[in-house]
């Protein structure tokens, strides 16, 4: 075994990946607190992992294609938000987005009536509220943090993929879980 | 039909390289590939969060194991996801012809683990504390338990991030491209998987 490769591996990764746990700890947090009310709804159970994956996905995604436009030279901090491509980027992101939430949403309510669960057209409708507006809030938020950031790490002379990508992760993380807190204990 | 869609393409990219913007050419099918790997990628989570249901009694005997789910879960992604693409950066440079090849994915893997169990024991740590702060509840047994899904589900995942990367790559496939969301499908489910079994054993 190479140790001089172990140490730079482990050394160079545990300050950020203590951190991203940290924040995704905050995000477990509030779903704690409303433990009973999600132990009770079944398909929120079970569609809170892959909600949680897709809006990690969607920050990776963002980061990494804004970071090859700008290294490519295609968009410029002047005037960002007219950007074509921009705008390309975040409507793809965001009925990918849309998709996903209806899927997992049908999929996940599936699941729970197949477990018992007495799925009604009122509980579903509000599981896919929830769902979409968690999506939709958080592809817009990891947007506009990813373009920003974006631009001022580039300015800073730094790759803003080291630095966005587990920020918009962590992010996503604790965003949606605290969404999720926040409309469950709106709607139901 | 396709002659006026190619003539109406030609002229939208005209404009567009007027103003100094470029499409790229393959944006539909870019798309299509997004979409594709995100249903798979969810479709994992989606499994897991029918196997919380299945043993949701044993996991609602535990104070705070909602605290250490969303970390635990993206912890595969975090710590998993970065071996793979150091795997891959590794074997686009030539490693499986170069002679040190063991010594790296030993490095590469010990380090993962080691990684791995840190965070787990930290995540199991910031449980227990909040647990004890914001619910008044003492239940040290959560420590254990995210050790022990972290030590297990670490044994399982390495050798699989890293067996399935070498075998793609050798298959002609760039690892890259694939590895993102099979590391979220089968990590979420192997990440669920342990978590229920520590529960059992603790």
């Amino acid at each position: 075994m190479n140790m001089r490769l172990y140490w730079k591996i482990i050394t160079e990764s545990i300050g950020i990946l203590l951190l991203a746990s940290l924040l995704s700890a905050l995000g477990g947090l509030s779903i704690q607190s409303i433990s009973q009310n999600l132990f009770l709804l079944l398909p929120l159970l079970i569609l809170m992992p892959a909600l949680n994956d897709m809006t990690g996905d969607y920050g990776g995604i963002v980061v990494s294609r804004f970071t090859t436009l700008l290294y490519t030279g295609k968009i410029k901090e002047k005037n960002w938000w007219k950007s074509h491509l921009l705008h390309r980027m975040l409507g793809e992101v965001l009925i990918i987005g849309t998709f996903s939430a209806v899927y997992i949403t049908v999929l996940a309510s599936v699941i729970a009536w197949f477990k018992g669960f007495a799925m009604q057209w009122d509980v579903f409708q509000r599981i896919l509220l929830i769902a979409l507006t968690t999506t939709w809030l958080l592809v817009l938020v990891l947007f506009v943090v990813c373009v920003l950031g974006g631009f001022y790490v580039y300015k800073k002379k730094h790759n803003p993929d080291n630095y966005l990508i587990p920020i918009a992760t962590a992010l996503a993380d604790l965003g949606s879980m605290a969404v999720l807190t926040v409309l469950v204990q709106v709607l139901f | 039909m396709k002659k006026e869609e190619n003539r109406f393409r030609k002229a939208e990219e005209d404009v567009l390289a007027l103003l100094g913007q470029h499409v790229p050419k393959k944006t539909y099918r870019e798309f299509e590939e997004i979409l594709f790997i995100e249903f798979i990628s969810v479709t994992g989570g989606v499994l897991a969060g029918a196997l919380l249901v299945q043993f949701l009694d044993k996991i609602a005997l535990i104070p705070g194991i909602l605290i250490l789910l969303p970390g635990f879960l993206a912890m595969r992604g975090n710590i998993s996801g970065a071996s793979a693409a150091r795997v891959s950066v590794a074997l686009h440079l030539g490693l499986l012809q170069h002679h040190k090849q063991r010594a790296f994915f030993h490095s590469n893997n010990w380090a993962t683990f080691t990684l791995g169990v840190l965070a787990s024991l930290f995540l199991g740590l910031v449980a227990y504390g909040a647990t004890l702060f914001f619910f008044q509840q003492h239940t040290p047994s959560i420590i254990l338990v995210a050790l022990i899904a972290g030590v297990l589900s670490n044994f399982l995942m390495i050798p699989l991030t890293t067996r399935v990367a070498v075998w793609l790559f050798q298959k002609g496939h760039d690892p890259d491209n694939i590895m993102g969301p099979y590391i979220t499908t089968v990590g979420d489910i192997i990440s669920v998987l342990s978590l229920i079994i520590a529960l059992v054993v603790v």
